[in-house]
């Protein structure tokens, strides 16, 4: 027995904006049966989020209905309401919002009120849409919470957000909006903000209180992979228009609509890639040897400022060859950025030694070079340039010599790291000038022509400011900009975090090309492993600061030896509909393996509960040729020497 | 929540140091010293002859001979331990006794003030914004940039003048004639307070301007955070709603510039007080800097800003009592 | 668009600016000021301390076409003739309807020094006939010509306005600067104390500055000491701001990115985050302008700023001191007007610059 539940007819919005009018949607419908699941897919700007807010008379109030639009719904009494003719001060809207449809966003720490408790926002949906008391109220508010998976939430019910970390954010925001019992729940990006395993966890829980509940779920994403685990319909949305609409296996199975095609062509799976295969024989360029970091935390007290020291990273080692890209995988906060950041000295490392090996000048520690000496290593680093068809010919003597500042950064966020007050040429030419490298305005102009020809920008743009640019443009910008002084070592911070999929698929192309003509160096640094897979020679795994896993793209993906990589392995949602999704958990502190080293070879176990490792060091151990595992080392086989990674 | 009071009472006791060496400085500026002036103001005009040594002893007489580190000690230690504050040497009498109830006087203009600043701004501040763009919003603005502009003593004369014109002459000042010297009674308080709202008026003038364009901006963002929408999405009632998110946030920045409305309230008190003839301590400072009375005028000044710096101290303990962010040092 | 596109920062921040309607005529109606204030040599018929005796507190003496005989194309004011008073039998002057006196453009005056050096006897307004005197705001208890000593009390007001926030400015850049930079112990003094100046009331110190000013010092010596009195306790709240913004561009991505790219602190302080601080710095002085001017009128007023024979519109605001005066001599608050457009004027252009002086915010 299927009955319809919302039914969206022809939805047009218009905004009125200082350019005139807009219209962000088009002529969108869809329906939704109860129970089930409709997924809308997207890029920024579609047109997904607006639509729904629609459903809720939650637009900005410069945006207005258009007269033709339906928005029908069924009510839980089974009355058929035009949602689109209720005027949203109507009484019976507040009864739809909340108490009939409840609603989850992105930003889980904005969407609660920072001045109060967890717990009293929740009681508050509950009061307004049940007949209970204060006290039923606060019951079922904790209920709710326990209900989604929050430990303690006796205690929990009376935290401010900020006490909370954000998964256990987003777990509370849905309780708030299932606490008043809607039958249909729409979640707007909900797992967007979140680290994938604890979006996996959310996902999870979603998946398993629509079940209880019997609810229908209108499901906000643009991540095909969500979709393909949560949804039973899924629309396609293409500026403010739905290009395809059907089954989740039809649409993503067989994709009719060529927009829909490029979208799943775009999009990175783990479930199907080929990584690149290792490097043989290149040289090897860089060697990090047991890097550490720590952050002076200043507590600003009466008369003093306590400085409290929080490890960042500690005791990293692993290299990287000529050529190479190496990618490095963690979730938030496991020191990542920190790694890239303290290998080109945007920070300072505590301990440890990043060694850059240079053909004929010798090899350079950067982590104790003076500010001088690293000012020359980018400045002026005076060896031959081997690889790749770069047109050094038209360049002669000293300015050839002077040319090459070593390395360089593209950052995370394109609108951020571009100088809006300079154009876009001076922007790319600001490495070659600012360390001094060349003096020639032609000379100078000739380059960053070529190495904007190079990233796809039209060189027409070259005259324009920052502003004019899209994301995927700005990003080309950066690119350019780290690659202009023909750098051998670029790290690749987060670059296509912030991009659309067919942009950061266009982007990603662009890094694969430009190493195989120059043959620079990579440090990608993702917490999309996906994307990290197809880019990167080697991979290395990062957890609260250290390297858990490292080795070549293939075994760490498709055989992962620790249970860290495992788990976040397995919170990956793949873009099939017929995968199998389930997440390991891990909860509390992870606990490393053992290594013993028998005569047949090492062999990793997990710590029996008795064995107290807390205190024991942390090796990384080679468990086949280049793949390094971290583990405790087995005491009892010590007799055979374990071997840890040799850098000479 | 103690520790943060605690730590905040320290703070106070720093800026309260600070701010006296400072008073004292300012104390010292005017060339010559209580020595010189007092013997002028004493044998000026009656024919006698000072001598340099008449007025060394003078000096040595009133202790000005002594280092200035030795005198501050003195001074200070008399305010703290002793309540005494001096000498007023244009009274010839001590400070304390020349300052006297005009303590209270400024204190209740003070609150007068403040309390008719906070009534008006905070609820048309939350309307202009949720009204953003109508013809009311831009009246409130224009009107707050007259608040701006408009000197305050002008707005005081322009007050008196239609005040007189409406209420007949015996508006100026705090008291009418009869009460003027009279004892305290409460029909002295009563007469007082109806001489009051004048003043409050004009201090309010900018302070309202002010405060009316903080409220309207922090209300006007707050009202496009996504609490809001989420909390409409669950069906918040939309004058609930505007009440207990936006609006209760929209009070946090007025609470944490009391301190600043005390300031400013006391930066314009002379002179409203001079035009509308006001006899408290803004009057008093004004009359002392002119009679160069600098231990009248310094204890005013330090009584003034120890106003400010507690006021400062209350509202950060009521702004962290507010906001639940601010103690757990999480902002 | 493409001239969008390649627009740069101040074409933009101009482009915003222009849209902003009122902060256009509040700069028109500044600069006209400025104008006056600058040539008041020229502008004033009359010195500001020149004296009618013949034309006592009188009235506004307002530009005419027409008066019983008919009319000219020619605007006239007409004379005036001393009678008594039938009640008090005091001398008062009153309109002679019989008598016109033309008003002319460019007309010969006093011989005067526009801007000290340039010497001219032809003033920019007054009367043709040299030997008779038209007061447009009428005069003051001395007979002395409202409208030319509003006209150099302006030069006063404006001046000490800009010296003092270039004085503050500076201050301001350096305590700011020196504290956004360092950080650590030496921002913990600078903040506290710029928290001690900032928490005592300000007219009242800077009254206590002025009352010390030595009484035989001259008119010029207390006109340096008052731009530098209210200059020198001006900057503890754009030394704040300074610091704040510096310290929040320093960790800027592009600043990070410049550094990366080689570029030594010098040419990261002048290529990179100057120019992205510029335009709220110049928001920052034009909004600290009204301070300075209210301040200055307000010591004035009260006889602790400067002092007659010195105009400033504090000054000439002093003479206007009682409801009595609002009665008898309301042309003396014209002055009052002065002020009050001055400092709408530059705090309406502040509002217009805050809008214009980041012109990326939108386009994000």
């Amino acid at each position: 027995m299927m009955s319809t539940i919302l039914d969206v007819k022809n939805l047009s919005l218009s905004f009125r904006t200082d350019e005139g009018i807009v219209q962000p949607v088009r002529n969108v419908s869809f329906s939704l049966e109860k129970g089930k699941t409709l997924g809308i897919v997207g890029e920024s700007g579609s047109g997904k989020s607006v639509s729904t807010k629609a459903v809720m008379q939650l637009l900005p109030s410069i945006a207005s209905v258009d007269q033709d639009a339906q928005i029908n719904y069924t009510t839980k009494s089974g009355e058929v309401l035009d949602l689109s003719k209720i005027s949203p001060a109507d009484p019976q809207m507040r009864k739809i919002r909340g108490g009939e449809i409840g609603m989850i966003f992105q930003e889980p720490m904005a969407s609660f009120s920072p001045i109060y408790s967890i717990g009293n926002q929740i009681m508050e949906a509950i009061l307004l849409h049940r007949q209970v008391s204060k006290r039923q109220a606060r019951e079922i508010a904790i209920e709710m919470l326990d209900k989604v998976g929050i430990t303690n939430p006796q205690v929990r019910v009376d935290q401010f957000p900020h006490e909370m970390s954000g998964g256990m954010r987003q777990r509370a925001m849905i309780a708030l909006a299932l606490s008043s019992g809607p039958q249909l729940l729409i979640a707007d990006e909900p797992t967007t903000a979140l680290d994938v395993t604890i979006q996996a966890q959310v996902l999870n829980l979603m998946r398993d209180l629509q079940a209880e509940l019997g609810m229908s779920m209108i499901f906000i994403t643009h991540d095909l992979g969500v979709v393909a685990q949560v949804a039973d319909d899924v629309a396609v949305m293409y500026q403010g228009e739905i290009v395809e609409y059907g089954t989740a296996r039809d649409v993503i199975k067989s994709p009719q609509k060529p927009y829909t095609q490029r979208l799943l062509d775009a999009v990175p799976r783990l479930d199907n890639v080929t990584p690149p295969k290792p490097l043989k024989g290149a040289r090897r360029l860089i060697d990090v040897k047991n890097l550490g970091v720590e952050f002076e935390v200043r507590k600003k007290k009466m008369f003093r400022t306590e400085i409290e020291k929080v490890r960042a990273v500690s005791d990293v080692t692993f290299d990287i060859l000529k050529g190479e890209t190496v990618g490095l995988v963690g979730e938030s906060g496991s020191g990542k950025t920190t790694v890239g950041r303290a290998m080109l000295r945007a920070i300072d490392p505590s301990e440890g030694e990043v060694i850059f090996h240079r053909k004929k000048k010798g090899d350079i520690d950067l982590a104790h070079a003076s500010e001088a000496e690293l000012r020359n290593v980018r400045a002026k680093f005076n060896m031959a340039f081997p690889e790749g068809p770069v047109s050094l010919q038209t360049l002669a003597g000293d300015m050839l010599r002077n040319f090459r500042p070593e390395m360089s950064l593209v950052f995370q966020d394109p609108y951020s790291s571009l100088n809006p007050r300079m154009t876009v040429r001076d922007i790319i030419a600001e490495p070659l000038v600012a360390s001094g490298l060349m003096k020639d305005r032609d000379a100078i102009d000739e380059r960053v022509r070529e190495i904007a020809a190079r990233c796809k920008i039209d060189l027409e743009h070259l005259r324009r400011f920052p502003h004019a640019f899209s994301g995927g443009q700005r990003q080309r910008i950066c690119i350019a900009r780290a690659l202009v002084s023909k750098p051998k070592f670029v790290v690749c911070d987060e670059c296509v975090s912030a991009l659309d999929v067919s942009i950061q698929a266009e982007i990603v192309d662009l890094l694969r090309d430009i190493q195989a003509e120059l043959g620079v160096s990579f440090l990608f640094i993702a917490h999309d492993l996906a994307v990290v897979a197809q880019i990167s020679h080697r991979v290395a795994v990062m957890y609260h600061g250290r390297f858990v896993e490292y080795g070549p793209t293939e075994n760490i993906f498709f055989n992962p030896q620790h249970p860290y990589t495992k788990a976040l392995l397995s919170a990956v949602p793949h873009p099939d509909p017929d995968a199998v999704f389930t997440p390991i958990r891990i909860d509390g502190d992870m606990t490393y393996p053992v290594a013993a080293f028998g005569a047949d070879g090492i062999q990793l176990r997990t710590p029996s509960p008795q064995e107290c490792l807390s205190g024991l060091p942390i090796d990384l151990v080679e468990v086949s040729p280049g793949h390094f595992v971290a583990c405790h080392i087995d005491g009892a086989s010590s007799h055979s020497q374990p071997k840890v990674p040799e850098l000479v | 929540m103690l520790r943060f009071t605690a730590e905040r009472l320290i703070g106070m006791m720093i800026t309260m140091l600070l701010v006296s060496i400072m008073v004292f400085a300012i104390m010292e500026i005017p060339p010559g010293d209580y020595a010189d002036r007092y013997a002028f103001r004493k044998y000026s005009g009656t024919g006698v002859n000072v001598t340099a040594a008449d007025v060394e002893a003078i000096r040595v007489e009133l202790g000005l001979d002594r280092p200035m580190l030795v005198r501050y000690f003195d001074w200070i230690s008399g305010i703290v331990l002793r309540g005494d504050f001096g000498q007023a040497f244009a009274f010839e009498t001590s400070v304390t006794k020349v300052i006297g109830d005009k303590v209270w006087l400024t204190t209740g203009i003070l609150f007068a003030t403040l309390i008719l600043t906070y009534l008006i701004s905070i609820p048309i501040g939350i309307y202009a914004a949720v009204r953003r763009g109508s013809a009311v919003d831009y009246g409130l603005t224009a009107f707050s940039y007259m608040g701006l502009a408009l000197p305050n003593f002008l707005l005081a004369l322009v007050m008196m003048y239609f005040a007189n014109l409406w209420f007949g002459a015996d508006i100026g000042g705090l008291f009418s004639k009869e009460y003027q010297n009279a004892p305290w009674s409460l029909a002295r308080v009563w007469d007082m307070l109806k001489h009051l709202w004048l003043p409050a008026v004009v201090l309010a003038w900018s302070a309202v301007a002010y405060q009316i364009q903080t409220v309207r901006a922090t209300m006007s963002d707050e009202l496009n955070k996504l609490s809001v929408t989420a909390a409409r999405a669950r069906g918040v009632p939309e004058k609930k709603l505007l009440l207990k998110y936006p609006a209760r946030l929209a009070i946090n920045p007025v609470v944490s510039t009391i301190g600043f409305d005390v300031n400013r309230i006391f930066s314009e008190l002379p002179i409203v007080a001079v035009v509308l003839g006001l006899t408290e301590l803004g009057e008093l400072l004004l009359k002392a800097y002119l009679d160069l009375d600098m231990n009248v005028a310094g204890a005013i000044l330090l009584m003034l800003t120890f106003a400010i710096v507690f006021m400062n101290f209350l509202s950060d303990l009521l702004l962290a009592w507010l906001d639940p962010r601010i103690k757990l040092g999480t902002t | 668009m493409l001239k969008y596109y390649s627009a740069s920062q101040w074409t933009l921040i101009w482009w915003r600016f222009k849209r902003h309607r009122a902060a256009m005529l509040a700069s028109l109606v500044l600069g006209l000021m400025a104008l006056a204030g600058v040539f008041a040599e020229f502008v004033a018929p009359y010195g500001p301390v020149a004296r009618d005796t013949s034309y006592i507190e009188g009235p506004p003496q307002l530009p005419r076409f027409c008066d019983q005989n008919g009319c000219s194309l020619r605007p006239f004011i007409n004379g005036s003739k001393t009678e008594r008073d039938p009640v008090t039998l005091r001398a008062i002057s009153v309109p002679d309807p019989e008598v016109r006196h033309y008003i002319g453009f460019f007309v010969k005056g006093d011989a005067v020094k526009v801007l000290g050096f340039i010497p001219t006897e032809r003033h920019l307004i007054g009367l043709q006939d040299t030997e008779q005197k038209i007061h447009f705001w009428g005069t003051d208890d001395l007979g002395r010509d409202v409208f030319s000593r509003t006209v150099y009390a302006t030069r006063t007001s404006l001046s000490i306005g800009v010296i003092g926030v270039l004085i503050s400015f500076v201050l301001a850049l350096i305590i700011g600067g020196v504290a956004g930079y360092f950080s650590g112990l030496v921002d913990s003094v600078v903040q506290r104390v710029t928290e001690v100046i900032r928490v005592v009331p300000i007219i009242p110190l800077y009254m206590g500055l002025a009352a010390a000013m030595p009484k035989e010092w001259s008119t010029t010596q207390v006109y340096f000491a008052m731009t530098l009195i209210l200059g020198l306790f001006g900057w503890p709240t754009l030394a704040r701001r300074i610091r704040s913004q510096l310290l929040s561009i320093r960790y800027e991505d592009y600043v990070v990115a410049a550094r990366l790219s080689g570029a030594k602190a010098g040419r990261i302080i002048s290529q990179h985050m100057l120019p992205s601080f510029t335009s709220f710095i110049i928001v920052d002085l034009v909004i600290s302008f009204p301070y300075m001017i209210l301040s200055e009128t307000a010591l004035s007023f009260v006889g602790l700023g400067l002092r007659p024979p010195s105009v400033s519109w504090g000054v000439l605001l002093q003479q206007a001191q009682s409801v009595r005066a609002i009665e008898q001599t309301p042309w003396l608050f014209i002055p009052a007007i002065f002020v009050v457009t001055a400092v709408l004027a530059f705090t309406v252009i502040g509002d217009g610059l805050r809008d214009a002086a980041d012109p990326y915010a939108e386009a994000k």
